[in-house]
């Protein structure tokens, strides 16, 4: 990134160079004119030409520059926040880590790619006009250094109050999209109580309400450009005022006059761009921050050992879990073994954590308390990745990826259709792998839908199956060719029911007694 | 209320916060004319100076100078915090009008798949805003700008007013629309790639667990690293394209200037322009065209904008699926409900025909059926969220038609299979169904749907804030939590869409039990695919093909 920020900054300088040179050739005709209205100009008109197209070629060169400036970092970032909501035990809002991985993202990128670019130049490009100035007029370029030593003042009192501020704002202005999203989300539950009508008339004050608080952070954010502004136009005013006294004694010449009035707008335009920048950047020290949260939050998972690839057998020691949400352990421990290829079902009455216990089995969510052995390796020795390519899981409310019955199934790996159709009729599922789908499957019946989501776990390469709820909704003969479906696999299988079923054995989980169900 | 709202959103928007509107918009013109008026007055200032007048007969000059100075600085200022306010203002009523639009439709005229609609309008309001505070207002007062400036300059000398406007046209109008022309297909490349990469990012968050609990975490990461390929590839196109155009524009602006020069030397040789002024045109060019290039740049990213309102827009045409009375009538004495021949066709589709019933006090109705076949369009029905096509449904003896949905819905109770969870607090989340509720008649509540256990284990009981995606409610909780909303509602009538999916058998039957004891001299309509025997129902019904078949024993 550091050769492109180079030449970003050297187009700009460049940039700066034609600018005094554009004002001078100006100058240099206006004056011309002024001393007699015959005055040959095609010197200065071709110089004038020859101008613009240098700028147009600057521009031509610098804009694809820019866009590619930061892209690493926004790999980098982007690739780096997906892995962090992928790792075991992360629970954020999905809606909330969309939306920073992708505006908040862009933010930092734009950030790099303008404003820090934006930042060196303002620096570089006001010395370089002020340089000229001096020797072109010192008393305006005096003028000029008076205002601009003024600036850093102004700039580091203002812009620690803003910056601040911002960063709260940026919060706030995902409260109020949060909330906005939450209510018509849940338009239909409430009108279903005759409260849409009222809920959706707070939107206004709730919207007012932040409206205010965000406007008293922008009043003062902006007075720093307030500041900027003031000090550049009465600078040019002064510049302007001073050199009118010195032509009127006739100690100038108008050539130069014009040629400094009009450098001098030009010395705090890069300067006014930084401010600029700055202010739309303070959305990415905002996202800077949720994407470094979100990055830290997440525990790291280092490379641990590859996963058995027979099936295993398992173990566990006084496990525990924790139903998400809830603050006590709502499972008595557990401690219980199971050959290699053995089926178990996992018994015990609802919400006390079965379907808990096997997302902490299938790896996706760290347990509370006690080992699960993998082949007498612990499971939190053994690489995510690898383990789960192990397992399959079954979830109890399962979520359909893709369009169709056919993604659905595959979810984006390599399966041909022969073998997806032989998946479904294993089960009797009569489905047309081109049947559109949305994610929940809206169009299926319970039923149909508690196969498909086997189809696609019995599918799956894995030595052990973790099944959570498997012949719910399904009648007998159905949930028969279910079970035979999984015996058939001949894997480690922990599967959990309130159905009776043909197993090998059989865990019972209960509560603490002062859960009492 | 009884027909759909004809104007769209942002335009009702815009007309309700008109003075906000106007004020911003004129703040931005007044600016920029400032910056326009101090480069040409300075410019006026030196070549009269050097003309070597008194100079007592320039202090007035040189007064509007410096004055024009701090109007342009305290003009930006306020310029500044009134657009911010004004898109504010009309971005809160967008989303007030939005929702009050989505209103009407929820939940049963939005079509088979309401989720995604929502989820479009949510992503639409965002785009709005956009639009509004980065393109239409910095744009408009600009050009506005940019023509006074012409104006002037034309004014002041007419020779050189044609290639001026000339080069405002091209640099204001013509070169960004042209970019916004050729930019098109880059642009809605790059939507299309940002899209596809937030598609992606989403399904991993909703669907993560799913794709690692099948070893399929890999497929993720691909598709993110495809989709960026694709975005970097339309991030190069769009900015290639841009360039192209900031560069011909730059090369216009100059040609301008060159060209002003030129015509300002002709208007000296013709007397049309005098001396002291012959700097003012070229200056007014220059910061005019500066000031009119700057804000044409947005120009591209209008289009974005622009069918985001068009999408909003066409909300507010959905026909609505049912249509309150103007002078609707008084409620019956009681909640007994007739169907008589109800027929009911959505799409060119029918969802109901010849559907005939009579449900009284304590009664008990058991309505089961495959997927797709009217359930749910039954219980929308009796809860009027849907009006029938053909036939007559009462409630209480008096027509549903003659009775609006509120009205409806204070007899009948509705919990659809989806209740919503609110990011708000577990009590605030059952209150909605009766804002008065005190918290023990909440707690009541939930403990009737048996949600008892799961408040024992809430670290803020009734406090708790839930809501977000990690609610930490399972599908049987979120549904238990309607039926205690519903319970907290005291209807005479309660439906109940797939009540015990997600439950087990004894979970499920404790349920319905308690249900049936709440409900008692009520009405209960329960729509399950699943047989309830505990429920033991008065009246078992099939929905089968869009009719209703009569007792399933």
């Amino acid at each position: 990134m550091r050769g492109s920020l180079a030449a970003a900054v050297a187009l700009g300088v460049f940039n700066v160079l034609l600018t005094i040179a554009q004002a001078v050739v100006l100058a240099n005709a206006l004056g011309g004119l002024f001393r007699d209205a015959r005055t040959p100009l095609r010197g200065d008109l071709v110089a004038l030409v020859l101008l613009a197209v240098c700028r147009a070629i600057v521009a031509l060169l610098s804009e694809p520059l820019t866009s590619r400036l930061a892209r690493p970092v926004r790999h980098t970032l982007r690739a780096r926040a997906l892995d962090a909501t992928l790792r075991p035990g992360h629970r954020d809002a999905p809606d909330a880590f969309v939306q920073l991985a992708t505006r908040g993202v862009d933010a930092i990128e734009t950030y790099l790619a303008t404003y820090v670019p934006a930042l060196v130049l303002s620096v570089g490009a006001p010395v370089a006009l002020l340089a000229w100035m001096a020797f072109t007029d010192p008393w305006s370029a005096l003028i000029v250094t008076a205002t601009i030593a003024l600036l850093p003042v102004f700039m580091i009192l203002l812009g620690l109050e803003a910056k601040e501020r911002m960063e709260r704002s940026w919060t706030k202005q995902q409260e109020l999209a949060n909330y906005f999203g939450d209510v018509v989300r849940g338009l239909a539950t409430l009108k279903a109580h005759n409260r849409s009508v009222a809920v959706t008339s707070t939107l206004g004050d709730v919207g007012d309400e932040l409206r205010l608080s965000t406007l008293q952070t922008l009043r003062v954010a902006f007075l720093s450009g307030f500041a900027l502004e003031l000090l550049s136009s009465l600078a040019t005013a002064l510049v302007a005022l001073v050199l009118g006294i010195r032509l009127i004694d006739g100690r100038m010449r108008l050539t130069t006059a014009l040629a400094v009035l009009l450098v001098t707008p030009e010395v705090y335009v890069p300067l006014r761009r930084a401010a600029a920048r700055f202010h739309a950047s303070s959305d990415a020290v905002g996202a800077a921050g949720a994407i470094l949260d979100l990055l830290d939050a997440a525990p790291s998972v280092g490379d641990g050992e590859p996963a058995p690839a027979t099936p295993p057998r398992l173990e566990l020691r006084d496990v525990r879990v924790t139903v998400s949400g809830r603050d006590h352990h709502t499972l008595r421990s557990l401690s219980a073994e199971l050959d290699p290829g053995a089926i178990v079902a996992l018994e015990g009455p609802s919400g006390v954590g079965k379907s808990t216990l096997l997302r902490a089995l299938a790896g996706l969510d760290p347990l509370d308390q006690g080992v699960i052995l993998v082949d007498g390796t612990p499971l939190s020795d053994i690489d995510a990745e690898s383990w789960h390519a192990t397992c399959a899981w079954l979830p109890q409310d399962p979520l359909f990826a893709g369009a169709t019955v056919r993604e659905a199934l595959t979810m984006g790996e390599a399966y041909d259709d022969a073998r997806l159709r032989a998946a479904l009729e294993e089960l009797d599922l009569r489905l047309d792998l081109d049947r559109a789908l949305g994610e929940g499957a809206e169009g299926l019946s319970a039923g149909q839908r508690r196969r498909l989501a086997l189809a696609r776990t019995l599918l799956r390469p894995a030595t052990v199956l973790l099944l959570d709820e498997p012949t719910a909704h399904l009648d007998e003969a159905n949930a028969t060719l279910a079970m035979a479906a999984v015996r058939r696999r001949a894997v480690t299988t922990i599967i959990a029911t309130h159905r009776r079923l043909e197993v090998d054995g059989a865990w019972q989980l209960a509560a603490p007694e002062r859960f009492g169900v | 209320m009884s027909r759909a709202h004809p104007s769209s959103p942002l335009r009702e928007s815009l007309r309700l916060e008109q003075r906000g509107v106007a004020l911003a918009l004129s703040a931005s013109v007044a600016v920029s004319l400032a910056t326009v008026a101090l480069s040409g007055t300075a410019g006026w200032l030196i070549v009269r100076s050097a003309q070597r007048p008194p100079i007592l007969s320039l202090t007035l000059l040189m007064g509007v100078v410096q004055l024009l100075a701090l109007g342009k600085a305290a003009g930006r200022y306020a310029e500044r915090v009134t657009t911010h306010q004004g898109a504010l203002r009309v971005m809160t009523r967008v989303r007030a009008l939005t929702a009050s639009r989505l209103e009407p439709l929820v939940p049963a005229g939005l079509g088979a798949r309401g989720a995604d609609v929502v989820e479009t309008v949510i992503g639409d309001v965002d785009k709005v805003q956009d639009l509004l505070v980065t393109v239409a207002g910095p744009l408009s007062a600009n050009l506005i700008a940019g023509l006074c400036a012409i104006a002037v300059g034309g004014f002041i000398a007419p020779a050189t007013a044609l290639v001026f406007l000339a080069g405002v046209v091209m640099v204001g109008v013509a070169l960004p629309l042209g970019a916004a022309r050729v930019g098109q297909g880059p642009q809605d490349e790059l939507n299309r790639a940002r899209e596809l990469l937030r598609h992606v990012l989403d399904d991993a968050a909703r669907t993560g667990d799913e794709y690692r609990g099948l070893g399929a975490g890999h497929v993720l990461h691909e598709r993110c690293a495809q989709a960026e390929r694709a975005y970097d590839r339309a991030v190069a196109r769009v900015a290639r394209r841009g360039a192209l155009f900031s560069g011909l524009n730059l090369l216009t602006a100059g040609l301008t200037v060159m060209a002003v020069v030129a015509n300002t030397q002709r208007a000296l040789g013709r007397h049309d322009l005098s001396p002291s002024l012959l700097a003012v045109p070229t200056l007014l060019a220059l910061s005019a065209l500066e000031l009119v290039g700057a804000a044409s740049g947005s120009l591209a990213s209008v289009r974005g904008g622009l069918s985001a309102v068009a999408r909003l827009d066409a909300l507010t045409s959905r026909p609505w699926p049912v249509h309150d009375p103007a002078v609707p009538s008084r409620l019956g004495p009681g909640s007994d409900i007739a169907l008589s021949d109800v027929g009911l066709s959505r799409d060119g589709h029918v969802v109901l025909e010849h559907v005939t019933a009579a449900w009284r006090a304590s009664d008990v109705v058991a309505l089961s059926g495959p997927s797709g076949s009217g359930k749910t369009t039954l219980a929308h029905l009796l809860a009027r969220f849907i009006e029938a096509d053909a036939g007559g449904a009462t409630l209480g003896g008096v027509d549903l038609a003659t009775l609006t949905g509120e009205q409806v819905r204070t007899r009948v109770g509705y919990v659809s299979d989806d209740p919503h969870v609110f990011a708000t607090t577990l009590a605030q989340n059952v209150r909605l169904a009766r804002p008065g509720a005190s918290d023990d008649e909440v707690l009541g509540a939930l403990r009737s749907a048996g949600l008892g256990p799961l408040l024992s284990t809430l670290p803020d009981a009734l406090a708790t804030r839930l809501g977000g995606a990690t609610t930490g409610l399972s599908g049987g909780e979120r549904r238990r939590l309607g039926v205690a909303r519903a319970l907290l509602a005291q209807r005479p009538v309660m439906v109940l869409d797939e009540p015990t999916e997600g439950l087990d058998e004894s979970d499920a039957d404790a349920l319905m039990r308690e249900v049936r004891r709440q409900q008692r001299g009520g009405v209960v309509v329960v729509i399950s695919h699943q047989d309830l025997p505990s429920l033991d129902a008065t009246t078992r019904l099939r929905v089968v093909g869009a009719r209703v078949l009569g007792a399933d024993r």
